[in-house]
């Protein structure tokens, strides 16, 4: 299988370019629409084409992103974005590859796949849209849900503790992690800017208020003194031990790129693996694996 | 799509012909094997793989249908378009203008999600008449013995060998019984068994029983059940018992 002959070199698209005819069905208010309309215009910063570029998600509310951009677009089973994602990278690893998808999808029946998305250090980003609630579900509690949270199925309030998403990339090897919030599109541009020029496996955190099931004091948490900025706190994002204290900072909610180091990617140890292989081998079995990238 | 192995050698033939149907048709396809066929060993000569596979068909090959540069330029791709056997040309990454979004849900044409009762029916019914084309081009019945019998044995997998010895058994002793063998239960195309009368298939609870099993065979092809469950594999005897039991509800083990 191979590739239609390209055409000329295209011009860099506006941020409109990327929306897809087709309205967003999440509910007024909602923070993923800041999302979205954020990475139209990363997108558009980065001059990425929409045939290079693939958008893969799992099943909830922020999981119908992909619907919303005019790219390659995959809705995979609940929980399975970022095994999809390595199947499309590996196919073609020209492509962007992109998953988005919510704090359910991600940490709950998709929880297996991140550690082993972390160790492989594929070049693809994840943008988690983290509400701390099932959203589509109408409300239940999700891994990211803080203690005594009370909802329409835990009167008394969250009796299990949460998930820190940034401590679990940190603990599992993720190479670029950063935290941003829905209300600030140029923030979280430049997160998913250098999310995505990042080589290897980056993530990126989204506090996105689901004002229907959480309430406007959500979306108030997420402004104000709710937020610090890291960029302004002189933080070195190549000291773990400095990334592991502003992971779960309590109240305030440490903004930034919290983790960045280079390790070498999938990528680039295919390429180093393959080199040697070919110094001893014959390169036959090689030319075969080539006959499958398109 | 449901493919069942009958030993080991067979593996390779319905693995290459699963790939081969999941591409061309764009359907999943599911490969059964029992703890007969995944735990047997069988040494097979290459050469015969490969030989056999190309003269009997079973390895082909096919370019995976994709938009045409016509559709792409004059914006007319739709990855899900209606066509004669359900199958709509593919884009992936990396082909210009040709970007679509797979919905986990039912869509139309274009992919967006839709609830619309006619556009999920049309959608419905373009899957399923797959199985159609499928099933006319890869022929899955195998036939042995007498087509004139008036007994038929239908299983899958590895009951094969039982079946057959089974009606090796029949044979020496007089009867017509032959035995059809389909990788794909409900594979049977049209017209297959008119001669039959009474159909022995392998039940789902285990053991084999005697009925009409397909709606196109003749009317009388129905008949009493029966099996041995448990596990057991089966064995020549148990089907040639069946055949005793014609038209009796023997209920147990034969």
């Amino acid at each position: 299988m191979s590739l239609p002959e390209s055409s000329e070199p295209r011009a860099n698209l506006a941020p409109k370019d990327y929306k897809r005819d087709l309205k967003p069905v999440w509910c007024p208010g909602c923070g993923d629409f800041g999302v979205v309309n954020a990475l139209y215009k990363t997108l558009s910063d980065l001059g990425l084409q929409r045939h290079e570029t693939a958008v893969i998600s799992g099943i909830g509310c922020s999981s119908r992103l992909p619907g919303y951009v005019a790219a390659y677009g995959f809705n995979a089973l609940h929980g399975r974005a970022l095994t999809l994602a390595t199947g499309v990278k590996l196919a073609n690893p020209r492509t962007t590859t992109l998953v988005a998808g919510g704090d359910g999808d991600g940490f709950a029946i998709g929880m297996g796949h991140f550690p082993h998305a972390a160790r492989r250090n594929l070049d693809m980003t994840y943008i988690l849209m983290d509400n701390r609630i099932y959203g589509l579900t109408k409300g239940q509690l999700s891994p990211t849900s803080e203690p005594d949270l009370v909802t329409k199925t835990s009167s008394l309030g969250n009796i299990e503790r949460a998930i820190d998403p940034v401590t679990l990339a940190l603990a599992t090897g993720v190479t670029f992690i950063a935290r941003t919030v829905s209300t600030n599109i140029k923030h979280m541009t430049e997160m998913f800017s250098r999310a995505i020029k990042h080589s290897g496996f980056s993530f990126v955190q989204v506090l996105s208020p689901c004002v229907t099931f959480r309430g406007k004091s959500q979306f108030k948490d997420y402004q104000g003194d709710g937020v610090t900025y890291l960029e302004q706190m002189g933080h070195d994002p190549e000291d773990f031990h400095a990334a592991l204290g502003v992971a779960n900072n309590g109240d305030v909610y440490q903004l930034g790129v919290i983790y960045h180091v280079h390790q070498e990617s999938f990528g680039e140890r295919y390429t180093r693996l393959r080199e040697a292989f070919k110094k001893d081998k014959s390169a036959e079995l090689l030319d075969v694996v080539d006959d499958f990238l398109p | 799509v449901v493919l069942a192995a009958v030993d080991a050698k067979d593996c390779a033939f319905i693995t290459t012909q699963a790939f081969y149907i999941s591409e061309k048709y764009q359907v999943p396809v599911l490969v059964l094997l029992d703890q007969f066929v995944g735990q047997r060993v069988e040494t097979v000569p290459r050469r015969e793989l490969l030989e056999r596979g190309i003269e009997e068909g079973w390895i082909r090959r096919f370019d995976r249908a994709t938009p045409t540069r016509e559709e792409l330029a004059e914006n007319r791709y739709h990855r899900y378009k209606q066509t004669e056997n359900g199958v709509s040309p593919m884009s992936f990454p990396g082909i210009e203008d040709a970007d679509y979004i797979a919905s986990g849900i039912e869509h139309n044409e274009l992919g967006y999600p839709v609830s619309d009762v006619d556009v999920h029916r049309r959608m419905h019914a373009k899957r399923y008449k797959k199985l159609d084309f499928i099933k006319e081009e890869m022929k899955f019945m195998r036939h042995y013995g007498d087509p004139q019998a008036r007994i038929g044995i239908l299983c899958w997998g590895s009951s094969k060998g039982p079946a057959r010895q089974a009606m090796l058994q029949a044979e020496a002793e007089g009867h017509r019984h032959p035995h059809a063998d389909p990788r794909l239960p409900d594979a049977a195309p049209r017209g297959h068994g008119a001669g039959v009368h009474r159909l022995l298939r392998e039940g789902h609870r285990g053991g084999f029983q005697l009925q009409r099993a397909i709606s196109h065979l003749p009317e009388d092809a129905g008949g009493p059940a029966g099996g041995e469950g448990g596990g057991s594999p089966f064995r020549g005897r148990h089907a040639a018992a069946r055949e005793g039991a014609e038209g009796e509800d023997q209920g147990g083990a034969p």
